[in-house]
């Protein structure tokens, strides 16, 4: 058994497949990938000339093999195998092999897996290394009440209660141009302008909403300006919180909270979970950490090399030196 | 809210913390570490006198701030608590963010934490870096015969052709048996066991006199060890420390017996039964088929260049030394 790249004519294939899969999502259909515009691989395991395992190999914005932007989870997916639990791991352990012989050769792959992918041990075993993130997830088998509950009191439901008395409402008829305003007065704030342009953005937007797979939120104050705005990207199986642009020197207490609480009951019949995307930076998690979500890990796994340790290193210093962080 | 290092006088202290502590376990108490017989501090974060969190900063046989062999799990211990689970978290990132901003000056800092640690991210923004290993664990509120049937086939034939041989389970074997086959197992590796006979004996004597060493032995009609096991023990878990084969004696499931008898033997006196691992791949699906749950355990390091080269000379070591 040897891994092979697939063609364009096998992508409706590899969708399905990824639809089919615990550890597939949105982020590694092809027609997403194209929306996001980046060049990208699939590389994938047949048994039977079926699909047992592949993964998306893309490139992100500095041409190494990493996630791009906004293409939250990739790495190893595999089909729902049946049988007992020794049969299942065993058939793991061997695709996962396949692939990792053939994804070794690229010295830059460094890709976040998704969270149900939980045992690296045979990428251990071919010389990768693991790191574990996370992000906060709010199952929506729980009812909106049980949901709310959850939430910490003095910062969230405080605050909402705040927003609420002082007539924020919640629209999803934003205009992009304010959307990517907030947004961009986000990064701004943090110190640069945005890491993606606006005309990239726009056209992504645009594709995802032409599938009805993104909305944009906004809370609008009194005096009918949008002071923050959150973009989902969404499936049945989850719900993503994409973006998070907020005007804080304009805002009212709790908007930004009301915002995100009305986000969760949208899509609380409409995906089965609702996924708050992280993040691991010390401003964003104690907020998300508030809504009560479970926290739920998830596994980078890179390639064990000098580029990778460097890279990091790189990206570290930047970060202290842009941001402060 | 104080950062101290612990004296002496306060260790009776700690090693009640540890008992308590949902990530404590035998391997951060000051009488198994001195069973040891390494050099250690201890770091704590106090309120009013009483400890809300800690470390143990043992050195290991190459003096660098890192898990001594046979202490297996070390890492951050927090205070169990009740109540409002958002300030439970948000206690536990003061603890954490208050030890790491020590700890982050120790340069070789590189420790495998209990598997009931599973936030790391203080750590993450301190600068440290994170790995995910692996145990297997059984949990011994199932009922011993859910636990056997959960076993591989291959598991249950080996063992009826242990039977079938005449193998026969002894518990408590002599110090020699034990390091007869532990020492040859690493021989057969490629090199001797990677600690000192006479280190290891006095290591036994002493928590076999606490009552928390216990060693099994599989034996032929000859009255010969052929596979062996040693394991630390309290209630919190037993682990499985010590392996060893006798491969020019072995009979087909002689050490998966000795496991099975060891499950069992624990299963009223331990909550659960933790395998120790392994990353190994021969080892990994030996235990695997054992049926226990796979779960994870964090190592964390300062992520620095000393760590990073020691770790590529340690892959290269193991390669060049045991072909893995």
């Amino acid at each position: 058994m040897v891994a092979e790249y697939l063609n364009k004519e096998n992508y409706e294939e590899w969708n399905r497949f990824v639809d089919e899969s615990k550890t597939g999502s949105i982020f590694s259909k092809t027609w997403y990938l194209d929306a996001l515009g980046m060049n990208y691989k699939i590389l994938v395991v047949r048994d039977n000339q079926k699909i047992q395992a592949g993964i998306v190999l893309p490139k992100n914005e500095i041409n190494i093999y990493s996630n791009p932007m906004f293409d939250k989870y990739l790495g190893i997916i595999y089909a729902n195998f049946c049988g007992d639990k020794y049969k299942v791991v065993s058939k793991e352990y061997k695709y996962a092999q396949i692939l990792a012989k053939e994804v070794s050769k690229f010295a830059s792959f460094d890709y976040y897996f998704h969270p149900n992918f939980k045992n690296w041990i045979p990428l251990y075993w071919e010389g990768f290394y693991a790191q574990l993130r996370y992000t906060y997830i709010i199952d929506n088998q729980k009812s909106l009440d049980e949901i709310y509950n959850a939430f910490q009191k003095k910062i969230i439901k405080k605050n909402i209660d705040f927003a609420l008395k002082n007539g924020i409402t919640v629209r999803k008829d934003i205009d992009f141009e304010t959307f990517w305003m907030l947004v961009n007065k986000t990064y701004l704030r943090q110190g640069s302008k945005a890491p993606f342009s606006k005309d990239r953005i726009k056209r992504y937007i645009n594709e995802l909403q032409k599938r009805g797979v993104f909305e944009i939120f906004g809370a609008i104050e009194k005096d009918g300006r949008c002071s923050c705005v959150c973009g989902v990207l969404y499936e049945e199986k989850s719900s993503y919180l994409l973006f998070n642009g907020i005007d804080i020197e304009n805002m009212t207490r709790g908007a930004n909270a009301l915002m995100i609480w009305e986000s969760i009951k949208y899509f609380h019949s409409r995906c089965k979970v609702y996924d708050f995307e992280g993040s691991m930076l010390p401003g964003a998690e104690p907020f998300f950490r508030k809504f009560g979500g479970e926290l739920v890990p998830y596994i980078e796994v890179c390639n064990n090399t000098f580029f990778n340790f460097f890279k990091k290193k790189a990206k570290k210093f930047y970060k202290k030196l842009r941001y402060g962080r | 809210m104080d950062l101290i290092y612990l004296n002496r006088e306060d260790f009776a202290k700690w090693d009640e913390f540890v008992q308590n502590s949902p990530q404590g376990s035998i391997f951060s108490k000051s009488w198994y570490l001195d069973a040891l017989g390494v050099d250690y501090k201890i770091l704590a974060v106090t309120q009013k006198g009483s400890i809300k969190a800690g470390i143990v900063l043992a050195k290991n046989e190459v003096n660098t701030f890192s898990n001594p062999m046979l202490d297996k799990y070390l890492g951050f211990l927090f205070i169990k608590e009740d109540g409002n689970y958002q300030k439970q978290i948000s206690n536990r990132y003061q603890y954490m963010n208050i030890l790491a901003n020590e700890i982050k000056d120790i340069t070789s800092f590189d420790y495998y934490f209990h598997p009931n640690f599973t936030n790391w991210i203080p750590l993450y923004w301190k600068g440290f870096a994170q790995q995910t290993r692996y145990t297997y664990i059984i949990d011994n509120s199932r009922s011993l015969e859910e636990i056997e049937s959960r076993f591989h086939h291959n598991i249950k034939r080996n063992i009826k052709n242990a039977i079938k041989n005449g193998v026969e389970v002894r518990r408590e074997i002599p110090f020699e048996d034990l390091w007869y086959v532990v020492n040859k197992t690493f021989l057969r590796q490629g090199s001797k066991a990677p600690f000192n006979k006479d280190r290891l004996k006095r290591f036994i004597n002493d928590l076999m006199n606490r009552g928390s060493f216990i060693s099994f032995g599989a034996y032929n009609d000859r009255n010969e060890p052929i596979a062996v096991l040693g394991f630390v023990y309290e209630e919190k878990s037993s682990y499985l420390l010590l392996n060893g084969v006798d491969i020019d004696r072995e009979i087909r499931g002689a050490n998966a017996l000795i496991v099975k008898e060891s499950i069992r033997y624990f299963y009223n006196i331990c909550q659960k039964y933790d395998f120790e691992g392994s990353m190994i791949e021969g080892i990994e699906q030996f235990y695997r088929r054992f049926g226990g749950e796979l779960i994870p355990y964090y190592r964390v390091w300062n992520d620095n260049i000393f760590n990073y080269l020691k770790t590529i000379a340690k892959k290269y070591y193991k390669r060049f030394k045991y072909g893995r």
